[in-house]
């Protein structure tokens, strides 16, 4: 029926990181985010049945954390936008000030992912996210050149905000 | 762009590891599990337990007629399980295409939903009808059988109005419910639709 205990606890381990930056993504706000990532977790252990080992895990978790997140958006479509800051700090050696810049330049990076169109933001998510081309056509089940037009496109608009 | 600079893109979009948001997902979801694990075991035992009730009232009251009727309880019983529990462990979420075939599908999943539900409250009227229909038949069996006390003890007038007027109350108004929020989500989904095509 659904993924074990065990089995659930090792995708959360594998995914959660690739998960967690998918869904900000989509949203900007904390708690809407931790609630979005519970519902996806929620609805992938309930998936996990169908998932038949053809096509990559990864891929079959990111399509739905995608299709969860369109729902999302659905839902916020209309709704004012509320966008917070997170300032945590990314873990490393680096100093305070380091850390704080590379924090504010990935929150830069994901207010400017969010900004793009939905169609081109898909495909970029999943390129940021070390997928090939034929991959993010595999898991979005569309074709290889629908994705490097949309890429091209997502990495233009990325290039004039950063420009 | 060139190649290394999105290498260096992608290096500053994974060095985000949202540690804590996955720690307190991970300790929440036990419980989301739990309660979802609960809540499908409930709905099989009610099924389980409405699938014994009118069998017993079968096996209690035997005729063609209330074989029949009941035959067609069971099934709706059966098939409200089944079409629930595929709804949440076969899988809409794992549609593919592009975000506007996902939001496509969404509207049209949207759009069953709503005529389910409609479907649902119109339907109130010949279940009541069915529901009456077996109630005489099983009154007239029982009279015949001679067993007139039981069925007495059993369905008493009384109990019988206040237990389908509770009921018949509920069930509008948890059709109405549904009915509405997924009114409201297809026009939702229609906005997002028309967005994705305005952007593209």
């Amino acid at each position: 029926m659904a993924a074990s205990d065990g089995q659930f606890d090792a995708l959360i381990d594998r995914y959660g990181a690739m998960l967690g930056r998918i869904v900000a993504s989509y949203e900007a706000n904390p708690a809407m985010r931790q609630d979005l990532m519970q519902d996806i977790w929620l609805r992938i252990w309930r998936g996990y049945a169908t998932f038949r080992g053809d096509g990559e895990e990864k891929g079959f978790i990111a399509r739905i954390a995608r299709n969860c997140c369109i729902s999302h958006v659905a839902r916020a479509v209309g709704e004012p936008k509320s966008v917070e800051l997170d300032m945590d700090a990314p873990s490393g050696e680096a100093s305070p000030e380091a850390q704080a810049d590379q924090a504010l330049k990935r929150q830069k990076l994901e207010a400017m992912v969010r900004a793009l169109p939905l169609e081109q933001r898909e495909v970029i998510i999943l390129c940021l996210e070390g997928f090939s081309h034929a991959d993010v056509a595999h898991a979005l089940d569309i074709s290889e050149n629908a994705v490097a037009s949309r890429f091209s496109r997502a990495k233009a608009a990325l290039v004039g905000k950063t420009s | 762009m060139t190649d290394a600079d999105f290498q260096e893109l992608t290096t500053l979009w994974q060095s985000a590891s949202y540690e804590e948001d996955v720690a307190e997902v991970k300790a929440s979801m036990t419980r989301h599990i739990r309660l979802a694990k609960i809540w499908t075991g409930v709905e099989l035992v009610l099924s389980v337990a409405a699938i014994v009730f009118f069998g017993v009232l079968i096996a209690a009251f035997p005729s063609p007629t209330v074989l029949v009727v009941g035959l067609m309880l069971m099934a709706l019983v059966v098939g409200a399980f089944w079409y629930g529990f595929k709804s949440r462990f076969r899988f809409l979420d794992v549609t593919a295409g592009s975000a506007r075939d996902v939001v496509k599908a969404a509207i049209a999943r949207s759009n069953a939903a709503v005529k389910r539900y409609k479907v649902g409250l119109y339907g109130l009227i010949p279940a009541l009808v069915l529901g009456n229909i077996f109630g005489q038949f099983i009154a007239k069996n029982a009279k015949e059988a001679g067993q007139e006390r039981i069925f007495k003890h059993v369905f008493s007038d009384e109990w019988e109005i206040i237990l389908a007027v509770i009921i018949l109350a509920i069930l509008v108004a948890v059709n109405i419910f549904l009915l509405r929020r997924e009114a409201r989500k297809g026009r939702q989904l229609r906005a997002l639709l028309t967005r994705i095509e305005d952007e593209t």
